[in-house]
């Protein structure tokens, strides 16, 4: 394994993760588009497409977490430091919008828009650490 | 930004914090609920209120382990983190997953508040994982 060397460790990281979103596009894409025209019924079949179109993303994470074992000690810290921070954030998200779920104070949430906030919350605390914050 | 403590005395200062809080978290859950359920209280924003109550706890203590993860040795600091950002990795592929079977209609409404168990859980077993198993940060 490739360790500690920054420049290496992005370049294997972006050789994986554009492909991956680009799989990722098009089964979102092509998902929604096989479904809706009634091409596949059962649901068997509608089941294995959404895992499948949420798999580049779980390959994504992997990935990442790839780079940070990969990446110099400094990167290694800072990408950590902005997951735990997103990931906290969303899961304080969570948690509220649980409780005023249990007592019926908002309906139905759509699971799905924790993946995005998770996403814009890893990347602000990635923007704060890259302008404000100080060397680890 | 929290000055760096020892090991201990940084574990020590997150405990002060967390049993408090913790204990707050139960007896506002047992409490919050039992008002709920036996007052029959309507008013949403009374509901709110009540629920968003018993979540403050939850948020202190993320944040008290926040506090925690500046205050540790490095040792610790990483291997905290990257239980913490595996976990995050692991609740929000099951989000994506569970999202995408609620947009295609294959599955209906999902508690919400599970993923926050879910999360805890994954980052305990991680923890006890690297504590078993690991190797060395």
């Amino acid at each position: 394994m490739a360790k500690g060397n920054f420049i290496r460790a992005n370049k294997r990281y972006h050789r994986v993760f554009w492909p991956l979103m680009a799989v990722y596009v098009a089964l979102c894409f092509g998902g929604s588009y096989v479904i809706h025209q009634g091409w596949i019924s059962g649901t068997l079949a509608t089941a294995a497409i959404a895992v499948a179109t949420a798999a580049p993303i779980v390959g994504v994470f992997l990935v990442m977490l790839r780079l940070v074992e990969e990446t110099d000690e400094y990167t290694r810290l800072r990408q950590l430091k902005s997951m735990v921070q997103g990931a906290l954030f969303t899961i304080s998200v969570a948690v509220v919008i649980g409780f005023l779920q249990l007592f019926e104070v908002v309906g139905q949430f759509w699971t799905f828009w924790f993946g995005p906030i998770f996403f814009v919350a890893w990347g602000l605390a990635q923007l704060r650490h890259h302008f404000w914050g100080k060397t680890v | 930004m929290p000055q760096p403590y020892g090991f201990k005395e940084a574990r020590k200062r997150y405990n002060r914090v967390a049993g408090p809080l913790l204990a707050g978290y139960v007896v506002l859950c047992l409490g919050g609920s039992a008002l709920w359920a036996f007052f029959d209280i309507e008013v949403k924003l009374t509901s709110a209120i009540m629920a968003v109550a018993i979540c403050l706890p939850v948020i202190a203590v993320l944040l008290a382990k926040l506090r925690y993860l500046e205050e540790t040795d490095e040792y610790t600091r990483l291997r905290q983190m990257r239980a913490f950002a595996w976990a995050g990795a692991v609740t929000v592929s099951a989000v994506f997953i569970v999202g995408f079977l609620q947009l295609f209609d294959v599955v209906g409404q999902v508690p919400v508040f599970l993923f926050g168990p879910l999360f805890f859980l994954v980052y305990g077993l991680l923890t006890c994982t690297y504590r078993w198993l690991g190797k060395a940060a």
